[in-house]
C-alpha cells in the first residue's frame, strides 16, 4: 500500500485537466520551478511576481480575480525543498468575491518558513491552510504577519511569530479553526473577528515570559492549549461575548490577562487546568460553568472576578489562594453554587468559610457584597476579649477589597452594658465618631482598621459595629462590577474588664462567685473548670 | 418518539435501503451495524474490491503522489462517524495508567472528556456522541488496543496496528512513525485509499454497476449544506456546538453509509504524506468555522497533511468479519428488517 513519489503520468493529467477546466487561471506555475498552482472556480490569476523579499526569501504576488465569481480557490504548491516564502500578497479586486488560498508543500517540496500573507483590494481573502510542515512561520527577529477575512488552519512544526489576524468580512465573519505549532511555540499574537477553535502548542508556549502576546477574539476561544501560556486574553473584544470552552497549560502556568464572558466547556468537561502559577487577573463576566483546576499558586494581587456565579469547582492547592476571587462582581444576584477548594478541602460553609486567610494561601474568596469573616477579624465576631488583651487597632476582615466612600465614618459603632441579665432595657448607644479613626487597609485592602482612642474601647461592654449604606463598598471590581455596598453584616464583640467577672458588670463580685458554682468555668484554660478556676474569682474579692 | 428517536429510525431506514441497493451490485455488502471489538462502534462494509482509482475529470484538484487514488483492492469496514467520546472514555481510561502528560491534554484525553475525583475520565453527559479530537498517535494506539481485545495491559497500546516504539522524532524534525499498519492487523487508522473509497466511490456512480467517485462524500456533487438538518442542512461545518451530535445528518451518507465526513471534525488517516512520516493527511471539514469551508475541504479532490502532532478526529477501518461470522449478523439484519416491515 506504499505509496511511491513519481506517478507523473497521474499528475500530468491532473494538472492539464484541472488548467484546461479552468483555463483563465493565468499559469500553473507561480515561481518556475518553485512554486506551482491549481486553481479551480473561476475567475483569473495574473499579475504574477516571484521577486526577491525583505528578509532573503520570495514575495510571491498575484492577482485573484474570482470574476464572475464569487469564489475561486487557489492551491499553491511548493515544488521544492526548504523553500523560504517572506511574503504571499494576494490582490482580490473586486468586493463582494472571495479569493480562497491554500498554501502547503507538495511531494518532494518543503516549506522552511512563510513569514507574511496579506490583501489588497476590496475582495476577500480566505485561508483555507497554510501547513508549512517542519518549517516555522514568521520571524524571531521582525514583525510579519498573516492577515485575511477568514482563516480555516495554520499549522507548523515549529514555531509561529508571525501575527495572525481574521478579520471577517462581507461574507466573513472572521473566524479561525485551528493554529497549531506541533514542536514550537506561538509567539505572535492572535485576532479573529469571531471565534477560534484551536490555539495550541502541544510542545511549547503560547507566549512567554518576557513576551506576552495578545489574542483577541469576539466570540469563543474554544480550544487554548500549550506546556505554559503567556498572554493577555480577551475574548470580549471589541463588543464580542465570547467565552473560553478549555484552557489547559500542561507543564507551566498562565500569565497576563484573561476578559472572558464564561469559562464553561459546554460539551468539554475541565474546562481550565493550569499546571502551574496563576499569575494573572482573570474577569469572567457571566459564569464559570465547568471545573478550574489551578495546580501552582494564585499569585499575590492577582483577582479573579466572576461576574456571576460559580457553578462549578474552582480547586487550588496547598496555600494555593494568594490571591483575591471575587464571585458576583457585577452585583447581579450571583451565587457561590459549587466549591472553591484550597488542598483538596471546600471553603465552607458558603459563602462565610471559617478557614482563615492565612491556612488558605493569604487570599480569600467573597461573594459580592462582602461579608466580615469572623474569625479573620481582630477580634474575633463575636468574641469576648479582655480590656488588657484587646488590640490597638480593631481589624474587620471582610472576604473582598473594600473602600471608604466620602469623609463621614463608615460604620456606626453602638456599645451596652455586657451583662449577662442586664437591667432593661440597656439601649445601644452610639460611640462618637470622635472617640475612634478609621481606615481601609490590610491585605488587599480586605480590612476595615479601626483605632480607638486611647480610653476606648471601654470595658464592660457589648459592642456593635455596622456599615453605613453608601460609605463602605467593596471596591476593584472588574466584570463591569457597579460600586456595591458590603453586605449589611453586623459585627459584635465584648470587652471584658478582667477574667472572672462573669456577670461583666465590671466588678469581681461575690456573685460572680455564684454563677461560677452554678455553671463551672475553665477561666485559666487548664482544660478542667475546678477550683483554681474558682479561686481566681474569689481572690479578687 | 423524540428528536434523537426520529433520527435515529430515519437512520436506520436509509442505511437498510442503501444496503438492499447495494446487495443487488456487490456481493455480500452489509449494512452499517455493531459489531465485535467496541460494541459501540457501528461499521459500515466497504465492499467492491479492486475499485478503479479517481479519474482526472472527477477530482480537478488531485495532484499529490498516489498513483491510484482511492482504488483498494479489498473488502473492508470503516467506523460511520468518527470516535466518539464515549468510545474514547473507555480507551483513556485503560490507557491513563500509562500516560505520562498532563491528564487534561486534549491530544489525548480530547476537551469532551474531564477526569473526576477519582481520577476516572468520563464524558460530560452532553458530549457522548459528540467526535473526540486527538494526536495521530493516540489514534494508532487506540487501534492497537483494539486489535488487541482492548486489554488493559500496557503491551496491548503498543503494538498490533502499529509499532509505538516507533513514535520518535530525529533531531531535524522529521519522524520515524510506521508508514502503515502491520502485517496482520485487525484495525487500524484508515488509508487514504481507504476514506477516498468509503467516502466518494459509488458502485453506481454512472449507473448501475458503472461505479466511480462523487466530488462530495454525501453522493453529490454538489457541496454539503451547512445548517441544522431540520433547516435542510446537511453539515455541520460553519455551525457552533449547540445542538451538535455525530450523526445529525442521517440523509447526508456516503455511498458505504458514513456519516460525517463533513464536519464533525478533520479526520487523519493513516497514510504519510510522501516521505514525511511525521505527517499525515487529514480530511475533512469540521464543526465550527465558516460554512464554506465545507464547499471546500470537504471535496475529494482537496487535501493537505498535519503533523502528527496535531489533534484532529479519526475513523477506524478493520477486517470484515469471516463469513462465518457475517452470515448471522446479516441473517439477523434481514429478519429484524422482515419483522419491522411486517409490523
Amino acid at each position: 500500500m506504499s505509496k511511491s513519489l513519481g506517478s507523473i503520468a497521474f499528475l500530468a493529467a491532473l494538472t492539464a485537466n484541472a488548467l484546461s477546466a479552468s483555463a483563465q487561471c493565468a499559469s500553473g506555475q507561480l515561481c518556475p520551478g518553485a512554486v506551482a498552482i491549481t486553481c479551480v472556480g473561476g475567475g483569473t490569476v495574473s499579475n504574477i511576481s516571484c521577486t526577491a523579499g525583505s528578509f532573503g526569501g520570495t514575495r510571491i504576488a498575484f492577482t485573484a480575480d474570482p470574476n464572475p465569481g464569487p469564489a475561486m480557490t487557489v492551491i499553491i504548491r511548493v515544488l521544492v525543498p526548504n523553500y523560504q516564502i517572506d511574503e504571499i500578497a494576494v490582490n482580490v479586486p473586486a468586493s463582494n468575491e472571495q479569493a480562497v488560498i491554500t498554501v502547503r508543500a507538495d511531494p518532494g517540496g518543503s516549506i522552511s518558513r512563510l513569514y507574511s500573507m496579506n490583501k489588497s483590494g476590496s475582495g476577500e481573502l480566505w485561508i483555507t491552510r497554510v501547513d508549512v510542515g517542519t518549517g516555522q512561520i514568521g520571524s524571531s527577529t521582525a514583525t510579519t504577519a498573516i492577515t485575511a477575512n477568514s482563516i480555516d488552519t495554520i499549522e507548523a512544526d515549529g514555531s509561529i511569530y508571525s501575527d495572525i489576524t481574521s478579520t471577517g468580512g462581507a461574507a466573513s465573519v472572521g473566524t479561525i479553526a485551528r493554529i497549531e505549532s506541533d514542536f514550537g511555540s506561538i509567539f505572535g499574537n492572535i485576532q479573529a473577528n469571531s471565534g477560534v477553535a484551536i490555539l495550541r502548542a502541544n510542545n511549547g508556549t503560547i507566549g512567554s515570559s518576557t513576551d506576552t502576546v495578545t489574542i483577541n477574539t469576539k466570540a469563543d476561544l474554544q480550544n487554548i492549549s500549550a506546556i505554559s501560556i503567556h498572554a493577555n486574553i480577551n475574548t470580549r473584544f471589541s463588543g464580542g461575548n465570547g467565552g473560553i470552552w478549555n484552557f489547559v497549560t500542561t507543564g507551566g502556568g498562565f500569565t497576563g490577562s484573561l476578559d472572558t464572558q464564561y469559562i464553561d466547556g459546554l460539551t468539554t468537561s475541565t474546562a481550565m487546568s493550569i499546571n502551574g502559577s496563576l499569575d494573572a487577573n482573570l474577569t469572567v463576566r457571566d459564569n464559570i460553568g465547568d471545573p478550574v483546576s489551578i495546580a501552582g499558586a494564585f499569585a499575590s494581587g492577582r483577582t479573579l472576578a466572576v461576574g456571576n456565579s460559580i457553578n462549578a469547582p474552582v480547586s487550588f492547592p496547598n496555600d494555593g489562594i494568594v490571591g483575591q476571587i471575587v464571585i458576583n462582581s457585577r452585583n447581579i444576584s450571583g451565587s457561590w453554587t459549587a466549591n472553591v477548594t484550597e488542598n483538596s478541602v471546600a471553603l465552607s460553609p458558603k459563602p462565610a468559610y471559617t478557614n482563615s486567610s492565612a491556612s488558605i494561601g493569604g487570599g480569600a474568596v467573597g461573594l459580592l457584597p462582602f461579608r466580615i469573616h469572623p474569625t479573620d477579624s481582630d477580634v474575633d465576631d463575636g468574641s469576648v476579649t479582655l480590656a488588657e488583651s484587646f488590640p490597638n487597632v480593631l481589624k474587620i476582615h471582610h472576604y473582598g477589597p473594600i473602600e471608604i466612600v466620602g469623609s463621614n465614618p463608615p460604620v456606626t459603632i453602638e456599645r451596652r452594658l455586657a451583662l449577662v441579665e442586664p437591667p432593661p432595657p440597656n439601649p445601644w448607644t452610639t460611640v462618637d465618631a470622635t472617640k475612634y479613626a478609621y481606615a481601609a487597609g490590610g491585605p488587599n485592602n480586605r480590612e476595615l482598621q479601626i483605632t480607638p482612642n486611647p480610653d476606648w474601647f471601654g470595658c464592660g461592654y457589648e459592642y456593635r459595629i455596622r456599615p453605613v449604606a453608601g460609605r463602605l463598598k467593596c471596591r476593584d471590581l472588574p466584570a463591569n462590577g457597579s460600586e456595591a455596598d458590603v453586605f449589611a453584616d453586623e459585627y459584635n464583640f465584648i470587652v471584658e474588664c478582667s477574667v472572672g467577672d462573669l456577670n461583666r458588670s465590671g466588678l469581681i463580685e461575690i456573685v460572680d462567685a455564684e454563677i461560677w458554682l452554678d455553671g463551672p468555668v475553665d477561666l485559666n484554660e487548664d482544660g478542667a473548670a475546678d477550683g483554681s478556676d474558682l479561686l481566681i474569682i474569689t481572690s479578687q474579692l | 418518539m423524540g428528536r434523537m428517536e426520529d433520527i435515529m429510525e430515519e437512520r436506520t431506514r436509509n442505511q437498510r435501503s442503501a444496503g438492499f441497493r447495494r446487495l443487488g451490485v456487490v456481493v455480500l455488502t452489509l449494512a452499517c451495524g455493531s459489531a465485535a471489538a467496541d460494541p459501540t462502534l457501528v461499521w459500515c462494509e466497504v465492499g467492491a474490491p479492486g475499485n478503479r482509482g479517481v479519474r482526472a475529470d472527477e477530482f480537478q484538484w488531485w495532484a499529490n503522489d498516489d498513483p491510484d487514488p482511492g482504488a483498494v483492492s479489498y473488502t473492508f469496514r470503516i467506523t460511520q462517524t468518527e470516535v466518539l467520546s464515549e468510545q474514547w472514555a473507555s480507551f483513556v481510561n485503560a490507557y491513563s495508567p500509562y500516560w505520562t502528560g498532563h491528564p487534561n491534554d486534549i491530544g489525548f484525553a480530547s476537551p469532551y472528556l474531564y477526569r473526576d475525583d477519582g481520577g476516572t475520565y468520563r464524558v460530560r453527559a452532553r458530549a457522548e456522541r459528540v467526535p473526540i479530537i486527538a494526536e495521530w498517535t493516540m489514534a494508532a494506539r487506540y487501534c492497537n488496543w483494539l486489535h488487541n481485545g482492548m486489554s488493559g495491559e500496557r503491551w496491548a497500546f503498543e503494538s498490533g496496528a502499529y509499532d509505538a516504539s516507533t513514535f520518535t522524532f530525529n533531531p531535524d524534525g522529521s519522524g520515524n512513525h510506521q508508514r502503515e499498519r502491520s502485517p496482520g492487523a485487525k484495525y487500524w487508522i484508515p488509508s487514504l485509499d481507504e476514506m477516498l473509497k468509503a467516502s466518494f466511490y459509488d458502485p453506481d456512480r454512472y449507473g448501475e454497476g458503472q461505479g466511480g467517485y462523487w466530488l462530495y462524500p454525501q453522493g453529490s456533487n454538489a457541496p454539503p449544506i451547512p445548517g441544522l438538518p431540520q433547516n435542510g442542512g446537511t453539515t455541520n461545518t460553519g455551525q457552533g456546538l449547540f445542538n451538535w451530535y455525530a450523526g445529525m445528518y442521517p440523509d447526508a451518507q456516503s455511498p458505504w453509509g458514513l456519516l460525517d465526513v463533513s464536519g464533525g471534525q478533520s479526520e487523519w488517516v493513516e497514510t504519510a504524506f510522501a516521505d514525511r512520516l511525521q505527517d499525515r493527511f487529514r480530511f475533512g471539514s469540521q464543526f465550527g468555522g465558516e460554512g464554506i469551508w465545507a464547499a471546500i475541504l470537504d471535496r475529494g479532490d482537496y487535501w493537505d497533511a498535519g503533523g502528527v502532532g496535531g489533534v484532529l478526529g479519526f475513523r477506524v477501518a478493520g477486517l470484515v468479519p469471516t463469513p462465518a461470522s457475517a452470515i448471522p449478523l446479516l441473517l439477523l439484519w434481514y429478519i429484524g428488517n422482515e419483522r419491522r416491515r411486517r409490523s
